[in-house]
C-alpha cells in the first residue's frame, strides 16, 4: 500500500527540552554520583536514560532525559490479567482482574526499563547485609520512599521484581503491603545494568519516589539523593451507562473562556476528550427511549455544569474541566445537537422521556436544550446499530456575556465496541453512506474520492474521517512544537495497532526533502532526542486513543515532510 | 574484530583451558552476538571492555572473539531446590548456570543482535540450539528465561522438546539464564537467523565452548579458604 503524503512545508523554528513519552524501547532508570566532597549529597543526579551505541559497559553513548518530563506508558501488549490461582500476582488484585507488566525481557511494544548506574569505583564502600566495608569498587543502594499520583490514589500498587532461575520473584519493591526497609536494592554495583519486571494495577499517572544512597569510602559518611520517576497506565477510553457529559470552560487563542464539553467516567474517576473515546451502546431501548420513533438501542448518562473532581485527565486539563461552569458566572447554558452521521437516527432523551434533540426529523436550533446547574439525568437512543459520531456545541453567557463554544464530537458504538474491526467499521458506514453491501470491502477503494483510501479513514477514525464523505482536510497536519520542533500529531487508535504488530500498523514517517524517509514504529523506534513519536496534547493521563506526535529533533528545520504508513492486518 | 590473546596470564585456579579453545572469558559482560558481515550474518562472541579475558579486562569497548577460539567459563554450581524439568534434573542435583545478573567473577552473559539495524529487518532473529556435545556424553544443557509471572520460558533444551528458541528484535540484548547439569568441556551448537529486507533469509551456525568448572575438592577447599567456598555455592 503507498504511504499517504499528508503535508508539505514547515518553518524553521528555535529549539528546546521536550516532554517525552516512552510506551515502548529501551530505556534505564539511571543514577549517577560525581564525587562532592563538601555536599556529598549534591553529588547525586537521575535521569532516564538511553544509550546511542547500545554498549552498557562505557559511559559512551548515553543520552540522559529528565525525569520530571519523562512519563513511561503502559503500551497495550503490557496489560496482563491476574491468573487462576493467581500465586504473587494476588498483590495486583484477584484471579481474572486486570494488571500491567512492563518486562524484564524485551518484547516488541512494551517498554524494556532497567536501572543502571554510573558511579566511579573507589567512592563507595561495599555493603553487604548491613555491613559497609571499604572497596575499591563500591556499591549504591535504592530504596522506594513514597508512591503517589492518581494511580496510587485509586488504590494502586507498584512493584518491581526480578525472579530468580526457577522463576520465582525476588522483589525490589512492592508497595501492596506498605513502603518500608524491605522495598530496597540494597547492593548496586557501581557502574551496573540490571533489568525488572515493573508491576501496576490501576490507571493513572504513578509519582514514584526512589532514594539512592551508599557510604563514602573517604569517611563512612552516609550520603543520599532522591527523584521521582513517573509512569502512566492507561484508561480504558471506553464509557458506558452511567457517565457523563461534563461541561466546563476552555479559552480558544488565548480568547475569552467558552463553553465546551469533556467526557467523565465517575468510577474510574477520569476525565477524557470526547474525541479519544468510544460510548459502548449495549442495552435494547426500554420506553425511556420512546421518543425517537424506531428506536432499538439505549444508554444512560448525565450531563452536568459540575460534579466531582477527577485528578485524571486523558486529553484535557483535569482540573479545568473539574471547574465546570459553574453559577452565577455561567448562565443560560445550552448543548446543542448539530449533527449526526451514522447508519440511523440519535435522539437526546430527558428522564421523562422527553425529546430534547434529535436528527430523525432533522437537526435545527431546535435540537438544543437547557443545561441547568444540577447534573441532568439524559437517555441516547439509536435505530440502528453501528458507529455513530454526534458532534455539538455548548453555549452560555459568561458574566453577562454570550459565547459560543467549538464543535466537539461525541462517538458512540452501538452493538460495538472500542477495537471494532475493519469489516464492521466498513458494515456501518456502508448503512450510513447508502452504499452497497460490501461497497467497503477493499481496503485500496476510496469510495468518497477524497484521495483517502478506505484503509487510512478506517486507521484514523477517532481523527473524525468517513469514507463516505470526503474530509481529506481532517488528515493530521504538521505543526511547530511550542518547543518549536518540526512535528505532526494525531490521534492513534491502539486497538486498531498495538504497538506489537498484531493488529494493524500505523507507522509516522518524516523527511526532510521527500527523499529519505525515517519511519518509526515500536520495532525502529529511533531514539527520543531525534525522530520520535511520543506524547502530545494536555491531560496527565493516558487511554487507548491516544494523542501522539511523530517529532522532529533538533530544531530548527527549513522544512519537513511527513507521512502515514498505513498497514492492514494480514 | 578478531583479538587473539596469548595465555600469559595466570590461570584460573579452578578452571582449566578447555581442549578445543585458545582462551578463557571468566568474568564481565559478554554476548553471544550476531552481526551482518558482508551479506552475511556472523555470529560471534561480543565481549565488552570489562570482560576478563585470561586473567585481563580487555578494557576499551572490548572484542570480538570466533566461538572457537574462545571459551566461556561457567564457575559455580548450585543444588536444585526443586525438579527442573528444563535440564532434566531433580531437587538436588548440581547444575552450574549462568545467570540474568551482573556477579563478579562469573560471566555475565547475555544475546544480542545490537549490531544489526532494525530497520533492516523483517522480524526478529531467532537463536535456537542446533547440537550439543557434553562432556561425558550425557547430562543436559538448556537456556531459559523467567516470565516474571512465577514461571519460565524454555528456549533451549536437550531434556525436553518444544523449545521456543530465543526470539530477539534487532538492535537489542537481553539476558537468559544457561545452565548444564556436569562439568567439563560442553560445545554448544547454536544457529542465528532472521530475514533481511533485501537479503532475504540469512542464518549462520557456530559452536560456543563452556568450560564448567567441577567443584573444588576437599583438599583443594582448604588449601583455597574462602577462594574456594565464593567458588561453590549451596542454595539454602
Amino acid at each position: 500500500m503507498r504511504p499517504l503524503l499528508v503535508a508539505l512545508g514547515l518553518q524553521a523554528l528555535a529549539a528546546a527540552s521536550p516532554p517525552t513519552d516512552l510506551i515502548y524501547g529501551h530505556h534505564e532508570i539511571h543514577v549517577d554520583y560525581q564525587s562532592s566532597p563538601s555536599d556529598p549529597d549534591a553529588g547525586w543526579s537521575f535521569s532516564v536514560s538511553y544509550d546511542t551505541d547500545n554498549d552498557f559497559t562505557t559511559n559512551s553513548g548515553i543520552v540522559r532525559l529528565d525525569p520530571a518530563d519523562t512519563v513511561f506508558v503502559a503500551s497495550p501488549a503490557t496489560e496482563k490479567t491476574v491468573p487462576n490461582p493467581p500465586g504473587f500476582l494476588s498483590r495486583f488484585g484477584p484471579a481474572g482482574s486486570k494488571y500491567w507488566l512492563l518486562p524484564f525481557s524485551p518484547q516488541l511494544g512494551t517498554p524494556y526499563l532497567g536501572v543502571r548506574t554510573t558511579v566511579p569505583p573507589g567512592i563507595f564502600r561495599q555493603r553487604v547485609g548491613d555491613n559497609y566495608s571499604p572497596s575499591p569498587t563500591g556499591t549504591i543502594s535504592l530504596r522506594l520512599i513514597s508512591v503517589e499520583g492518581p494511580g496510587a490514589e485509586a488504590g494502586g500498587v507498584f512493584a518491581a521484581w526480578r525472579s530468580d532461575a526457577m522463576g520465582a520473584p525476588i522483589f525490589a519493591f512492592d508497595s501492596s503491603d506498605g513502603i518500608g526497609t524491605g522495598d530496597e536494592i540494597p547492593t548496586i554495583q557501581v557502574s551496573s545494568h540490571t533489568h525488572y519486571n515493573w508491576g501496576f494495577n490501576r490507571p493513572g499517572l504513578y509519582r514514584v519516589t526512589l532514594e539512592a544512597f551508599g557510604r563514602l569510602n573517604s569517611n563512612n559518611a552516609f550520603t543520599s539523593g532522591r527523584a521521582t520517576l513517573l509512569f502512566s497506565i492507561p484508561f480504558s477510553s471506553r464509557l458506558g451507562d452511567g457517565d457523563q457529559l461534563r461541561l466546563w470552560a476552555t479559552s480558544q487563542n488565548g480568547g475569552p473562556p467558552v463553553p465546551t464539553a469533556a467526557v467523565a467516567d465517575p468510577q474510574a474517576a477520569v476525565f477524557y476528550d470526547s474525541q479519544q473515546t468510544i460510548w459502548e451502546v449495549t442495552r435494547a431501548a426500554t420506553s425511556a427511549a420512546a421518543g425517537l420513533p424506531g428506536a432499538l438501542w439505549e444508554t444512560n448518562g448525565t450531563i452536568a455544569r459540575s460534579g466531582s473532581a477527577f485528578s485524571s485527565g486523558v486529553g484535557v486539563d483535569p482540573q479545568a474541566v473539574a471547574a465546570g461552569l459553574p453559577d452565577p458566572s455561567w448562565s443560560g447554558v445550552t448543548w446543542q445537537l448539530s449533527d449526526v452521521e451514522g447508519p440511523g437516527h440519535l435522539a437526546v432523551l430527558g428522564s421523562g422521556g422527553g425529546l430534547l434533540a434529535s436528527s430523525h426529523d432533522g437537526l435545527n436550533g431546535q435540537d438544543a436544550f437547557s443545561v441547568p446547574s444540577t447534573p441532568l439525568d439524559i437517555v441516547f437512543a439509536f435505530t440502528s446499530p453501528g458507529l455513530y459520531r454526534a458532534r455539538f456545541r455548548a453555549a452560555g453567557t459568561m458574566n453577562g456575556q454570550a459565547t459560543l463554544g467549538p464543535e466537539r464530537i461525541l462517538v458512540f458504538g452501538v452493538n460495538l465496541a472500542g477495537g471494532f474491526t475493519y469489516s464492521q467499521w466498513a458494515d456501518s458506514f456502508e448503512r450510513s453512506g447508502g452504499l452497497p453491501v460490501g461497497a467497503l470491502a477493499d481496503r485500496d477503494g476510496d469510495a468518497d474520492r477524497d484521495g483517502l483510501p478506505n484503509a487510512t479513514e478506517f486507521a484514523f477514525f477517532f481523527q473524525g474521517l468517513s469514507p463516505v464523505r470526503p474530509d481529506r482536510a481532517l488528515m493530521p497536519r504538521p505543526r511547530p512544537t511550542p518547543e518549536g520542533y518540526a512535528a505532526v500529531e494525531f490521534l492513534r487508535d491502539t486497538w486498531i495497532d498495538p504497538l506489537d504488530e498484531t493488529g494493524w500498523e500505523i507507522r509516522p514517517a518524516a523527511s526532510p526533502d521527500l527523499q529519505v524517509w525515517q519511519i518509526r514504529s515500536s520495532r525502529v523506534s529511533g531514539e527520543p532526542l531525534d525522530v520520535f513519536e511520543t506524547g502530545a496534547g494536555p491531560g496527565n493521563a493516558h487511554g487507548r486513543v491516544v494523542q501522539r506526535q511523530l517529532r522532529v529533533m533538533p530544531a530548527p528545520k527549513d522544512r519537513h515532510f511527513f507521512r502515514f504508513h498505513v498497514t492492514p492486518k494480514p | 574484530m578478531k583479538h587473539l590473546l596469548k595465555a600469559t596470564a595466570p590461570l584460573l585456579l579452578c578452571a582449566t583451558l578447555p581442549a578445543t579453545a585458545a582462551s578463557i572469558y571468566t568474568e564481565g559482560h559478554g554476548d553471544i552476538g550476531v552481526g551482518l558481515e558482508g551479506g552475511a550474518l556472523h555470529l560471534h562472541l561480543h565481549l565488552k571492555g570489562s570482560a576478563v579475558v585470561d586473567g585481563t579486562a580487555l578494557g576499551g569497548t572490548g572484542a570480538e572473539f570466533e566461538p572457537g577460539d574462545i571459551a566461556i567459563a561457567v564457575p559455580t554450581s548450585s543444588i536444585l531446590s526443586a525438579d527442573f524439568p528444563a535440564l532434566g534434573a531433580m531437587l538436588g542435583d548440581t547444575a552450574w548456570i549462568l545467570g540474568v545478573d551482573e556477579v563478579p567473577g562469573v560471566p555475565y552473559l547475555g544475546f544480542s543482535t545490537d549490531e544489526l539495524v532494525a530497520a533492516d529487518w523483517a522480524g526478529n532473529i531467532t537463536f535456537t540450539l542446533s547440537n550439543v556435545t557434553s562432556p561425558s556424553g550425557s547430562g543436559h544443557f538448556a537456556v531459559w528465561q523467567p516470565d516474571g509471572v512465577g514461571g519460565i520460558d524454555i528456549l533451549m533444551s536437550t531434556a525436553v522438546s518444544g523449545a521456543t528458541g530465543l526470539s530477539l528484535m534487532p538492535e537489542v540484548h537481553g539476558h537468559s539464564f544457561i545452565g548444564f547439569t556436569a562439568p567439563g568441556e560442553w560445545l554448544i551448537e547454536i544457529t542465528a537467523s532472521g530475514t533481511h529486507n533485501t537479503l532475504g533469509n540469512l542464518s549462520s551456525t557456530e559452536t560456543f565452548v563452556f568450560q564448567v568448572v567441577p567443584e573444588p575438592s576437599a583438599a583443594l577447599l582448604v588449601g583455597l579458604g574462602g577462594i574456594g567456598a565464593a567458588l561453590r555455592r549451596r542454595r539454602r
